[in-house]
Order: C-alpha cells, then structure tokens, then sequence
C-alpha cells in the first residue's frame, strides 16, 4: 500500500472513530436504537475480531494453505489458556509472547 | 498509577509496538496513535494494511469492530444531549471502553449533577495522554529490537484478551465458534468478506440461541 493510502486509512479510521463513539450524542434526540437491534449488534464486534484473529494464527503459511504446526497457533492457543486461568490482559499477551518465542525457537 | 491507568499504559505499549512493526512508517504510527485513538480498530486494520486490501474494507472492519462504541454512546447520551455539538462531539470521541466503563460506574443513573462534565473530561483526558505516552513508547522501543521477534503477533495476542472477555454468555461463544467457522472455510474469499461473511451467520447464531434459550426458560 502507498504512503499516500496509508494516510487515507488513517484518516478514514479517524473519521469512524469519531462518527461511532458519539453516534447518539451528534444525533441529540433524534433517533433511539431498538432493542432488537441492540441485540444483534451484540455479536457484531466478536465475530469481526474472531476472523480477524483465525488467519493470524491459522493461515501463517500463506491463504488456502491451513498451518496448525506454527509457533502463531501454539502462541495463540497458549495465551488463550493463560487469560482462562489468570484473566488479566496483560498476562494473556506476556504467556502468548514467550510461548511464541520458545516455539518458534524450537521449529527454527 | 491507579489500575486502570496501568492498564491502559501496557495495553498502549503492545498496540504502538503491533504499529512500529507493521508495514506503517514512524511518522504514520504516531498519525495513527493520536488521530484514531481506537486500539482494537487500529490494531484490526495492520494485516489488512499489509496485505494490500481495498480501503473500503478496511473501514467496513473498523465500523463493525466499532460497533459496539455505538452502543456506548447512547448511554452516555442522556449525561451530555444538553451540550453545544463542539463538546459532544470531543466527549464522544473520547468515549473508549474503559472510560465509558469508568464514568457509567462512577454515575450509574441519570440524576442532574454538575460533575459529569468536569469529571468525564478529567478521567478521559489523563487516560489519554496515559495512552499517547504508551503508544509513543512502543512505537520506538519496536524500533530496537530485530524484526524475527516477531513483536507484531502481540497485537494479535492483544487482540485476542479483548475478545475472550466478550465472550461472557453461551450465546455469544456459540455466535463467536460460527464465526470462526466461517472464517476458516471462507478464508480465500476476496477483500476480507470473510469478516463480513463471519459477522452476518454470527449475528444469525446468536440470535436463535437467544431464542432457543428464552423458549426452553432456562438461564444462560
């Protein structure tokens, strides 16, 4: 990607931020969310995350080429486990590293 | 440093190191940092920078990931719908997870009360200059450690602690393992329509388990 679209990006996202975390404070009174779009929107952010998180850990080799023998899958599985047991954020992000590293120590 | 503040800070550190290891320059990380001022957005949109996808794609995954600040921000609406479009529109765009957390908490329901302003502005404000010093920090402390670290996959390991907390109620782990689903199977599908794919049969799953659950009284 050009510098010039990275910008672009940049700047967009800039834009989304803004229009999403005030979306109902800009509108003032003049529209509420129903409650069963409230629902559905509940799924949304999830799901986005999860397919953004599977290829990273999945698909390390390259699209169509699933790879489960990678220190990304084991880092991730492991980080994981370690946000299961302890549910601190930074934990999960410091097991997963060195998981990481040491996996991929050991299939270099 | 209060807790929150701790935070904000390592979580700040990993998304300028994820930033400072992708394909942006220097001078693009810290435009990102201090203008979209949305980690998981930001940290969502590096393998689609590095992998070269159409831009509206891009901001198609951001708008959905930020989806749920939508929500947040209807709730806070009540507190500020009296202020001039200039202030709602700074509180709003400083309204991120932990500081609509830390103010709904602070002010559970609505009564009238002159410290929302002052007290929102106060707690957002340091909370972001926490994160711009974070995120400075990890955009050059990135710079001298070798690239075969792989530091980037952090922000992936970041990405994933904020998705598992989402993942609180039977329903949504069922709506989040048919997005995974997806995502496996539709991975070759052009311009990342697997997210949009994956967001669409979640959203689906979610809301039959919802009703499968409601019908048969049980609780989740």
């Amino acid at each position: 990607m050009s510098s010039f679209e990275i910008w672009a990006v940049i700047l967009g996202l800039t834009v989304i931020t803004f229009i999403t975390r005030g979306f109902f404070l800009l509108m003032g009174e003049r529209i509420e969310l129903s409650e069963t779009l409230q629902n559905a929107l509940r799924y949304a952010p999830a799901a986005a995350l999860v397919a953004i998180i599977a290829p990273e850990m999945f698909f390390t080799e390259g699209p169509n080429e699933l790879e489960i023998n990678s220190a990304y899958f084991w880092g991730g599985i492991c980080s994981i486990i370690a946000f299961w047991l302890s549910k601190s954020m930074l934990l999960t992000i410091i097991l997963g590293m060195l998981a990481f590293t040491a996996i991929r120590l050991v299939l270099a | 440093m209060s807790k929150a503040g701790f935070a904000i800070f390592t979580w700040a550190l990993v998304t300028g190191m994820a930033m400072a290891e992708s394909s942006l320059s220097t001078a693009q990380a810290i435009g990102m940092s201090f203008l979209v001022y949305a980690a998981s957005a930001q940290l969502a949109a590096l393998p689609l920078i590095a992998g070269d996808f159409p831009l509206w794609t891009i901001f198609v995954t951001a708008i959905i990931v930020n989806l749920r600040f939508v929500v947040f921000s209807a709730g806070i609406q009540p507190y500020f719908k009296n202020r001039s479009f200039w202030k709602r529109s700074v509180l709003g765009y400083l309204n991120g997870d932990l500081n609509f957390a830390l103010f709904m908490s602070r002010f559970p329901k609505y009564q009238k009360d002159p410290s929302h302003l002052p007290f929102f502005l106060g707690m957002s404000l340091t909370n972001w200059s926490i994160w711009q010093i974070g995120s400075l920090t990890g955009i050059f402390v990135a710079g001298a450690v070798p690239d075969s670290w792989g530091l980037g996959f952090a922000g992936t390991l970041a990405l994933i602690a904020i998705l598992l907390p989402m993942l609180d109620q039977l329903s949504a782990r069922l709506a989040a393992l048919s997005a995974l689903l997806v995502a496996l199977l539709a991975n070759d599908l052009p311009y990342k329509l697997s997210i949009v794919l994956a967001v669409v049969v979640a959203i689906f799953v979610g809301i039959m388990c919802d009703r499968f659950i409601k019908r048969e009284g049980g609780a989740t």
